[in-house]
Formats: structure tokens, sequence, C-alpha cells
């Protein structure tokens, strides 16, 4: 018995004899879902309240605006044409006389003018040798420091007088100063009655005015030409694939002067070879009256444009400039005052709202990303990477379906026309909100191992094209919460473990 | 050699730790209390130190036992493993067919130091190491298919480490009868042994919470919370008391209360480690450098204790002449470390083909939480000595391809 059970001993043990293998790691694959993306566009994050802006009906808006002001200095002027020839001085008797003092252009009746230019000259032709002295004295002109002209006899000789600096009429009246109020006295021994001189009197210089008070029948103040060019662009080729449907062009006038004055200018739009012209009119035609400015604050108006505007900026203008500007000062402005200094400034905006029709055109985005993928990523994606698919979903609440194509290639020369050029292109298409305004499943962007080992290249270049599904008419886009684009996904991959 | 550290590699893993108080009981499986004497009765039963009549010697290193195991793998399972080029998904399930929620993994080592007998008492010194830990099954199917479900949770019930290195100086005195017993029963023996326990490294596991999660909709979050307890040193006791009768002629019976009052209270180095790693909602688009927070922690703690809960042990055995049959159950009162609250049956068989030659045999019947063990040993004996080598099997009753775990052991005392 006991040599049996010692014989199936040793036999157990010579069977569980056991052969060990060397240890050595077999490969396997793994399937790695990683979160992509879960994130939320809202339209509102466009609003940067500098080129884009929402309405009241949060209708979002693209917004340009510039200035332009009067570049010229204005300067009123006045020609009296005066001309007195051998006007009897009478010794003795203080004269007073007045003499027209009105523009021979009529074009403006002042009641008030400070001179910036201009001169008049006399001269007296004495008869007797006993005249000590004659003094002319003009009520209306006064020198700068309010007192009266007064011009004296010194000598025979034409003695002119420079008027600058000095001012004519009363700054406190609203009438209109039509004559040159005049006082003539002497100093002689010649009995009173006696002729003692001729006075020569000339004031045929025009006179421009620094500041002027008055009535002006017309006068012409003209902007640059342009006067305000407002570039537009359009990154990758993107009026192509939109046409804008409204839009609308307001201008805030300002006017220092005195003088309510009638804007006339015209719109131009340019694009292509395409030429829109539309004139600063009212509805009924008309150019729009500015009026005058208070003494304390400027006069302001509102020009809005609207329905003629939206054909001006249908061509998708590259450029709309407003050219033959100009501001007129006419009957229709009455009595008014103005300075030198005075400026007329415009502040002008394009609204373009969000509404436009979108057309099937492919956006070609110009630039070509580069990837750099480190040596040992590289060998990773070549060695352990199997397989990769994207698993996203789209939540689109924007009436704009598009399509996304991604194009990949191992050199920088892609070109989209050219299928020569790039390796693969994978796209997306996602419907607009009247389409599918749920989650909408993208179809599983998959790459094969053959795709992914473009990834094995010390660089991968990626080139993106959208195109825009046709809208069929105006959709409008509006910056509310409830307009987004939401995207979420995951990336699921096959990695090969090895040692 | 080589060949078993790869087995060892292959097969490592957890069970839970069943004690070995000393490497001579390997060979029988643990069904060991009635066949010890001299010094090992000091750890088996200390009634039972007077039965070896001679002084008992003990020298270091010369009873050892060591093991690795796991719950899962076979060897069979390692070689296919490892001759595979490609694992495919039945390969992949064949992996994790018995894994069963985790896959547990131990290792244990234990070395006589010094040990003899004089009279009815002994002085002895041994060291043991325990070391195990589980990994949540999900953890192997996250490496082996990736994560295919949308969230996984684990918690200290199926992620876990612990280790525990201590070594014992056991004074045990026996053999004394029990007085006032009526002539009609039989003697009944007692003995006790007090050791005082010398803690060595402590590592526990105090907390471990992780969470992952993976979706479209609420991105990548990971949270993960692990608290760590460790220290170097430690001192601690415990008591068994022991109780012995041969009720017939061949029939002897024994019961000990082990771990009495059992615990080592860790004084040195104490601290807790804790790690704390959060990652939340991220996506692949917008990883940035600083997408996850992380924390490390190391605080110094005050000494804590490590308690050994008692056990009880239950033993006969049966002379049958041309061998001696044993059985052996042991239930311990509370988990722990070293103990088990679920109980289990161990038999032995032990023969001499020669009377040199001890021949042994054991198996150990799987309970819900540890497998079936089945040893053989083969020794040579002498009038003065005896030497054993001794396998054990893990969940295979023939030690082989179907094996996940193996102890090895060897035994060799002296007495004069």
């Amino acid at each position: 018995m006991r040599y049996i059970v010692l014989g199936l001993l040793c036999l157990m043990l010579l069977i569980s004899a056991c052969e060990i293998k060397d240890f050595a790691l077999p490969v396997w694959d793994v399937d790695l879902s990683i979160p992509l993306v879960n994130e939320q566009y809202y339209v509102s994050d466009l609003v940067d309240s500098v080129h884009i802006f929402t309405d009241q009906n949060e209708l979002l808006q693209l917004v340009t605006s510039g200035e332009l002001h009067t570049e010229e200095v204005f300067s009123v002027h006045l020609n009296p044409a005066i001309e007195l020839s051998d006007m009897p001085v009478i010794a003795q008797a203080p004269i007073q006389f007045s003499i027209p003092f009105q523009d021979s252009e009529n074009n403006v009746q002042i009641s008030y003018g400070k001179i910036a230019s201009g001169s008049l000259r006399y001269r007296f032709d004495i008869l007797s040798s006993e005249v000590e002295a004659i003094i002319m004295q003009f009520e209306d002109i006064h020198d700068p420091s309010g007192a009266a002209l007064s011009l004296e006899y010194s000598s025979e000789e034409w003695v002119e007088v420079d008027l600058s600096g000095y001012s004519i009429g009363s700054l406190q009246s609203n009438n209109s100063l039509d004559s040159l109020r005049i006082s003539l006295s002497t100093h002689t021994a010649q009995d009173p009655g006696t002729m003692i001189a001729n006075l020569d009197f000339q004031m045929q210089e025009v006179l421009y005015f620094e500041e002027f008070r008055g009535r002006i029948d017309h006068y012409e103040v003209s902007a640059a030409d342009p006067a305000a060019t407002l570039e537009v662009e359009y990154p990758y080729n993107l009026d192509q694939a939109i046409t804008l449907s409204d839009a609308f062009i307001r201008i805030d006038v300002f006017n220092e002067l005195g003088f309510s004055c009638e804007f006339e200018g015209v719109l131009k739009a340019s694009s292509n070879g395409n030429t829109v012209e539309v004139p600063i009119v009212d509805d009924a035609g008309n150019n729009y009256r500015i009026p005058p400015a208070t003494d304390t604050e400027p006069g302001t108006i509102t020009l809005p444009f609207h329905e003629n505007i939206s054909t001006l900026m249908q061509i998708m203008p590259r450029q709309i400039e407003l050219v033959q500007a100009k501001f007129v000062i006419d009957s229709a402005s009455g009595f008014g005052s103005l300075k030198a200094d005075d400026e007329i400034t415009a502040n002008y905006t394009i609204e373009a709202p969000f509404i436009f029709s979108l057309h099937e055109y492919p956006i070609e985005i110009d630039s070509v990303l580069v990837i750099s993928i480190p040596e040992e990523n590289r060998d990773r994606i070549a060695k352990n990477l199997m397989q990769a698919k994207l698993d996203i979903q789209v939540k689109n609440t924007i009436p704009i379906g598009a399509v996304a194509s991604a194009y990949f290639s191992s050199s920088s020369d892609l070109d989209p026309a050219d299928p020569q050029t790039y390796a693969f292109v994978k796209s997306v298409s996602i419907s607009s909100r009247d389409v599918d305004a749920g989650w909408q499943d993208i179809p599983q962007l998959e790459l094969s191992k053959e795709e992914l080992m473009l990834f094995s290249a010390p660089e991968v270049y990626l080139k993106w094209v959208f195109s825009f599904q046709e809208s069929g008419g105006p959709v409008e886009i509006y910056a509310t919460t409830a307009d987004y684009l939401a995207i979420k996904g995951s990336l699921a991959a096959t990695i090969r473990v090895e040692e | 050699m080589k060949k078993f550290y790869l087995l060892c590699l292959a097969v490592s893993g957890i069970l839970l730790l069943s004690a070995m108080p000393t490497a001579k009981s390997i060979l029988f499986a643990d069904s060991y209390m009635l066949r010890s004497s001299g010094v090992e009765a000091a750890y088996w039963n200390p009634a039972r130190l007077s039965e070896n009549r001679h002084t008992d010697l003990w020298l270091p290193g010369l009873n050892s036992a060591v093991m690795v195991s796991n719950n899962a793998l076979d060897l069979d399972t390692y070689n296919y493993f490892v001759s595979c080029d490609t694992l495919h998904v039945v390969d992949k399930e064949r992996l994790l067919q018995d894994v069963k929620g985790m896959l547990s993994l131990a290792s244990e080592g234990s070395a006589s130091i010094f040990g003899f007998t004089m009279g009815n008492t002994a002085l002895s010194a041994s060291g043991r190491v325990y070391v195990k830990g589980h990994i949540a099954e999900d953890i192997l199917r996250l490496a082996l298919y990736g994560n295919t479900e949308d969230s996984y949770y684990f918690d200290k019930a199926t992620v876990n480490a612990s280790a525990m290195a201590y070594s014992d100086l056991s004074y045990s005195a026996g053999g004394f009868d029990l007085p006032f017993l009526p002539p009609s029963i039989p003697a009944i023996k007692a003995g006790f042994s007090v050791s005082a326990l010398v803690g060595m490294s402590n590592l526990e596991t105090r907390k471990f919470q992780a969470s992952f999660s993976t979706d479209a909709d609420s991105g990548t979050n990971v949270q993960q919370e692990m608290i760590l307890r460790t220290s170097t040193y430690g001192l601690g006791y415990k008591v068994m008391l022991g109780l012995y009768s041969k009720v017939l002629p061949k029939l002897e019976t024994g019961i000990t209360l082990d771990n009495i009052a059992g615990r080592i209270r860790w004084l040195g180095d104490n601290e807790e480690r804790y790690y704390h790693i959060a990652i939340d909602s991220l996506y692949a688009s917008n990883i940035e450098e600083d997408f996850y927070e992380q924390t490390d922690e190391i605080i110094e703690i005050d000494s804590y204790s490590t308690s050994l809960p008692p056990e009880l042990r239950l033993a006969a055995k049966y002379d049958l002449g041309f061998m001696d049959v044993s059985a052996d159950w042991v239930q311990g009162f509370k988990e722990s470390t070293v103990t088990r609250a679920t109980g289990r049956l161990s038999c032995a068989a032990g023969f001499k083909p020669l009377p040199f030659l001890p021949l042994s045999f054991g198996i150990s019947f799987p309970n819900s939480t540890l497998p079936l063990k089945t040893s053989y040993s083969i020794g040579i004996s002498s009038r003065m000595q005896e030497f054993a080598i001794g396998i054990q099997s893990y969940n295979s009753i023939i030690p082989g391809y179907k094996s996940k775990g193996v102890s090895l052991a060897t035994s060799m005392r002296f007495w004069f």
C-alpha cells in the first residue's frame, strides 16, 4: 500500500511539471471615447459693439460709422463798390450824410460784420489854404476798440485805410445795414458856407468777413469730394454667398452756422464694376434742410435713408462714397450769422440688418492651417492609432444651413479644386433650423487607417471650404439667447496597445 | 529560478490571507494543529509543548515559506496570454472570465529566526510579511477594451492595497493537565503563549474612491481620492490559549484561541498620504495645461493600532496506523489582514512509506473568499532531525497549469 501511494505521489509530481513561457506582452486594441467638444456658440457673441450691434428687436446689425466735416473756412464777402468823387466840403458846417452800402452782387445784406480783409481810400482836394483840419467819421465802422472810424485830412494824396479787424454795423442789430453814416467836420478860417475842399472816397475792394450777421442769398460750402469713403471688406468672398436685403443709412448733421442750409450729396456704391448712385433727398425728392445753430447749440438733424439705400446695398458694395456733398445757404435761410471757424459736421452710420439671402457658393478660407505633429506623436499615430471617428451632434437654431468641408493634405499646395493636391476631404452638412430644429446627428466622420497615416507626416495642411445652403429668400439673424449653434461630440479612437 | 519569478509575476495576487503560523503547516494545507510539537506548538497549540520530550531547535531561515497567488489567472492562462501576438475579444474574455469583480493579488512570506524548547516551555522568534491588493475588474476592462461604459466607480472594496511586516518573540508554556477533571474524562492539557510583536512596516488603504465618466454632454470627469496610512515601526502583543486531549488511543483533539488581545501599536514615522485628482468637464477641444487639480499631501499622524482579531481553531487527528489523518477548522471573529471571518476546513494525511521518508497531502476546502488549496510534501527524517519541503497549489488539486497560486515551504528541525 505504501509503495502504491508513493508511486502515485511521484506520478502526480511528474504530471505537475509545467512549462512556464517567457513573458511577452501581446498587442491589443482598445476603444477610447474622448469627449471632444460641448459648446454653444451664440449669435450674440458676434456683437462686438464696434461693428456689430443689435437693434431693439435684437436683430443683428452690421454697423459702420464715420464722420465728415466741411473743410472750407467760411468767408462771406461783400462788394460795396462805393465811389464818391468831388464831393464838396463846406467850411464851418458839420455835415452828416449817408452813402449807400450794399453788395454790388446783391448777394448779402449785412447787419454786422467783422472784417477779415478789406480797405477804403480817400483823398481831399483842398481849395483853400486856410484849411486847418477836416475830419470824416464813420458812425457804422468801428475799430477793434469800438471807436468809430475817424479819417483826418493830412495831405492831398490818396490815403488807404486797411479795414482788417474793423467791424461794420451793430452786433445788436437785426436790421440790414443799407448805408454808411458819415459825419464831416472842418476847422478853417474861411467863412462858413465856403467850399474849402473836394472829397474823393472809394470803397471798391471786396470786404471779407470773419464774422457775419445778416442775410445771404446764396452761399455754398463744399465738403471734400468724396466727403467720406467706406471700404467694405467681405472675407472669403462672402459677398458672393449672400445678398443683403435691407440697409439703413443715418446721417446726423451738426450745423454750427447761424444759418439754416440745404444739404446736397450723393451716395455712390461700387462693386466689381457696378456702380449705383443714390441722391441724398427726402421722400419727396427734396434736399434735406439743416436748421441753424442757436446761441448755445448747433443745429441738428437726422437724415434717415432706407428704401433707396437697399438697392445700393444689394450689389454688396465694396466701396461706398459720399460724393458731391455741399451745404448751401440761400434766401430761405433768412437772417443769420456765421464765423469763419464755424463748420458743419455729420456723423453717418450705415446699418445693415442681418437680413439676407444665402446662395450656394463655396467660401474658401484663404489661409491653410498647418498642423505640426511632433515626431513622438507621429510614431504613435503610425503604430498605435488604428481608427478614429467623430460622433458629433449639432443643434442649429439659426435659419442658416451650411456644408463645411475640410481638405487635408501633406502638401501646402492645397487646392480644393484639384483632387491631386489633397489626400482626402471630410464634409459635414448642418441643416438650418427651418429644416431641423433639434439635435442633428452628423454622420460619423470616420478616418481609416490609411487616412490616419497622413498624420504621420511632420506637417498636415488643412483648408476649410464652406457653402451656405440656398435660403430661397431673406433670412433674419437675431441675437437672442435662443439663437445659437450647439455642437457636442466625442472622438472614438481605436488605439493599439503594445510594449 | 527565472521561471519561478515569472510565475510569481504572472499569478501573483491576492487571496485573503490565511494565517500561516509556521512554514511546515504549508505542507499539510494548514491542517497542522495536532501535528505540531516542540517550538511549532508555540504557534499552533501550546498545550502540545510537552508532546516532544526532546529539546527542539529552530535555526534561522530553515523554516521558511513563501506564497504568491491570485484569484483569476492560472498558469495556463498566463502561457496563453504571453503566447498571443494579438489579443482578440475571445482572448480578453478568457483573461477576465474568473476575475469576478476584482483581481486579487497576494503574497506572503515567513521565516524562522530562532526557537528552542526547554521542557514544557519554548522561546521562539519568527518574521512575517503580508502583501495584498485588489484591482477592480472594471480597471482591467478599461485596460483591455477602453472606456466602453459611460461611467465607472471604484471604492476601497475593489481597489485596495495593504502590507504589513512584523516579527514575534514568543514565550510558550504548556502540557499542564487541567485539574479537577472527573476520572471518566480523558486528560486535557493546557498551554499558552505570549508573543511580543515588533512591527517593521505597515501600509493600509484608509480610503479609496474614484469615479470616471465620459460623455459628450458633461465631458470627462474624474474624481479620485486616496488616503494611505504608513508606518515603519510598531510594538504589539498577542496571547494564545490552547487545550489538547487524546480522547481515544488513536484520536486526538485540540482547540486554540489565538490573537487574544492582539494588536500592534504603530509608533514610528506614522504618516497619512493624501492623493486627490479632479478633472471637471474636460473636452479635448479645451485642454489647457492646468486641466486637472492634483493634491498630494503627507501628514504626520499620531500612533495608531492594527488589531489582530481573535481566531478559533478546532482540530482532530486520527491514527490509522499506516497514516494519520487530521481535520482543522479555523474561524476568525473578524475580517482583518491576518484573519478571515469565514470559517474554513482543511484536512491532511501523513505517512511514511519508508521510515525515513515522511510524505503528506493536505487539502483546504474553498469557501466564499478563499480557493481550494492542496499541499504535497516530502521529507527525510532521522532520530534527531527532520527536513521537509512542500508545495501548495491554489485552485487546482495538482500543482500545474490550472494553479492560480503556489506556496513553497521548507522545514528543518533538530531535537536532542
